[in-house]
């Protein structure tokens, strides 16, 4: 018997505009909204909204399939924002019954690895969010980016989750397979690991015609998925939603193949389709994996060198959390959100300087000519942030300030 | 408790290769190291770490063959020491051999008087007991005659040194022999003492040599 579980992962950053030197300490916008506007509306056309319709059609015809999904916050804002189609989709999508939606930090942020308690208040956040879209109650957590190490496990427990998404990467794994459930040390908590072999056969290599299985197919997807049988108890298979006509355009046959596939699947009588949280609870634990340092689903490294690689981007980061008593006592709603709009983890990203194995997914989505622009245009901002805080705390010192002894009142 | 090497294990402690492929089995290890590519193997199989050895460790806990295939460089040695191992188990040794052995008499053991030196050499170390058993002592004998040629022989050793020191500091001690040797332009006698310890050291390594014709080593 081997139950497949689908995730989706739904994420759109606030991309930043160019901020100059001569705009630090004129205060402003920091954010691009007609490029946010424009992208937004762009994938909505080539990738939500007919992925959408072909999900919600195959769990029509299919009422045994089931799927997940993890929106980030700020993907959720824009979709509310820009283009509040794509948001009845999902929640039509939702309402099937066959939709998990899973919790992840609101901002999709590297809180975990700096702030706990800012990570713990983006969980929260987040999970008010998908209530109030969704009216469900995430049950089965994912970091940003699938981190991971036995300290997200802890804090996941304490959170009341029953399972933590992560990478099925080689080097936790060793010898064994990807494909069952496992446990990290002293924690009841179960773990969930990407079959990233299978993922990314979907979600990269799928339109490379250098490949030597292209063109895939959903019979010889199914074939693989099958082979599992006997040796496996799930095949989780985690990959960005935006695989569907953006990464994978519509041309390469990305729908027609998704079409396929869950007929395709059906067809052994040992296959079936799993929630996390159903997998969680019905499959038992087969293993102990103990995960110290962070482990991520980026890059062939599956580390965390994708957003703190150089020295650049720790820097960033750093100053950027190091704001967070300040932030938080100024009181002041605007500043606190685009604080935390800035700790999505795509900033980051764009200041990688790995240009080796991995150099064109990151080219990709990179939106600067380079890693260096990136990381001037993001300490422009901080600047003008720390400018903006400053101001605040003036304002805040002035409203408390005692009345000069002659004006005191006998 | 370890694993029957021969048998297939769990599914959730098959090896899974970095190709996605499925091991049940050592016998399907060896053929697998065989056709491997090297960027797989590479994969297992680095400096870092050493999954075959790991997977036989936790999974059939087999410390030799763990401990062989920790050792093996490459996939060749690898899938030979696997094949080797499953060898030894595929030949066991049949009931009424094993009765024999229980049973009969251990032979008398040939003169080692003109083997080469490493055959000597393995015959040296037979058990302090057993040698006594052959030269006809019972064992507190056998080990008091041991102590006391040792103490005889560290004895003059000492006294050996002791008196060359006293001959040396004395000079151009008189009541030296005449056993002189030249040391640039000073003339170095050794004592009598030194003589007379000479003698005794003399004495005692012929001893031992006898002894040690005797036992044969």
């Amino acid at each position: 018997m081997v139950s497949i579980c689908f995730y989706f992962q739904v994420h759109q950053p606030y991309r930043l505009k160019h901020f100059q030197f001569f705009d630090i300490g004129k205060g402003g916008n920091y954010f691009d909204d007609e490029k946010n506007r424009q992208v937004l509306l762009k994938v909505a056309k080539k990738c939500y909204l007919p992925a959408n319709k072909v999900i919600l059609g195959l769990l029509r015809k299919h009422p045994e399939m089931k799927v997940s999904f993890s929106f980030s916050g700020t993907v959720l804002d824009q979709f509310e924002e820009y283009c509040p189609e794509v948001l009845q989709s999902f929640q039509e999508i939702v309402k099937t019954g066959q939709v998990e939606v899973l919790a992840e930090t609101y901002y999709h942020s590297l809180s975990f690895l700096y702030s706990i308690e800012e990570f713990k208040r983006q969980v929260k956040k987040h999970e008010r969010k998908i209530k109030q879209l969704f009216s469900v109650k995430p049950k089965v957590l994912r970091n940003t980016e699938l981190i991971y190490n036995n300290e997200l496990a802890r804090r996941a427990e304490e959170l009341g989750y029953s399972a933590v998404l992560l990478e099925g990467a080689d080097h936790i794994l060793d010898w064994r397979s990807p494909n069952f459930v496992y446990q990290p040390p002293s924690s009841r908590i179960k773990m969930l690991l990407k079959n990233y072999r299978l993922s990314d056969d979907i979600a990269f290599r799928f339109s490379d015609q250098g490949w030597k299985e292209h063109p895939l197919t959903a019979e010889k997807y199914a074939r693989w998925v099958n082979q599992v049988n006997g040796n496996g108890e799930t095949v989780n298979l985690f990959m960005d939603y935006e695989t569907f006509g953006e990464h994978q355009w519509e041309s390469t046959g990305i729908f027609e193949f998704m079409k396929k596939l869950p007929e395709e699947l059906l067809k052994h009588p040992d296959n079936n389709f799993k929630f996390p949280s159903e997998i969680a609870c019905k499959y038992s634990v087969k293993g102990e994996l103990d995960i110290h340092h962070p482990i991520s689903w980026a890059d062939l490294e599956r580390d965390v060198s994708a957003w703190l690689g150089n020295e650049m981007q720790r820097s960033a980061i750093e100053k950027l959390y190091s704001l967070e008593k300040e932030i938080l006592e100024s009181g002041d709603e605007q500043l606190l959100s685009d604080w935390r709009k800035l700790q999505t983890s795509d900033h980051f990203y764009y200041m990688c300087t790995k240009w080796f194995s991995d150099g064109d997914v990151h080219k990709y989505f990179n939106p600067y000519e380079s890693p260096y622009d990136a990381f001037i245009n993001f300490m422009n901002i901080y600047k003008d942030l720390i400018y903006r805080l400053d101001s605040k705390k003036e304002v805040l010192a002035e409203i408390v300030q005692p009345l000069p002894e002659n004006e005191v009142r006998p | 408790m370890s694993l029957d090497l021969r048998k297939d294990v769990q599914p959730e402690h098959c090896f899974w290769l970095a190709d996605g492929t499925h091991l049940k089995n050592l016998q399907e290890l060896a053929a697998a190291l065989l056709k491997m590519e090297q960027e797989i193997f590479d994969h297992h199989h680095n400096t870092e770490k050493n999954d075959f050895y790991k997977w036989v460790k936790d999974i059939y806990q087999d410390k030799n063959l763990a401990e062989g295939l920790l050792h093996s460089k490459d996939k060749q040695e690898m899938s030979a020491a696997i094949i080797k191992r499953l060898t030894e188990l595929e030949q066991p040794v049949p009931q009424e051999k094993i009765k024999a052995r229980k049973t009969r008499a251990r032979p008398k053991q040939k003169s080692v008087i003109g083997r080469p030196f490493p055959e000597r050499r393995k015959l040296a170390i037979i058990p302090e007991k057993e040698l006594g058993a052959r030269s006809g002592l019972k064992k507190e004998e056998w080990i008091a005659q041991d102590r006391f040629k040792l103490a005889a022989f560290l004895g003059s050793l000492t006294l050996f040194i002791l008196f060359i020191a006293l001959g040396s500091g004395a000079g151009n001690s008189i009541s030296g022999a005449a056993v002189g040797v030249e040391m640039g332009s000073e003339i170095q006698f050794l004592g009598l003492g030194g003589m007379l310890g000479a003698v005794f050291l003399l004495i005692i390594l012929l001893k031992v040599h006898q002894e040690a014709k005797q036992r044969r080593w």
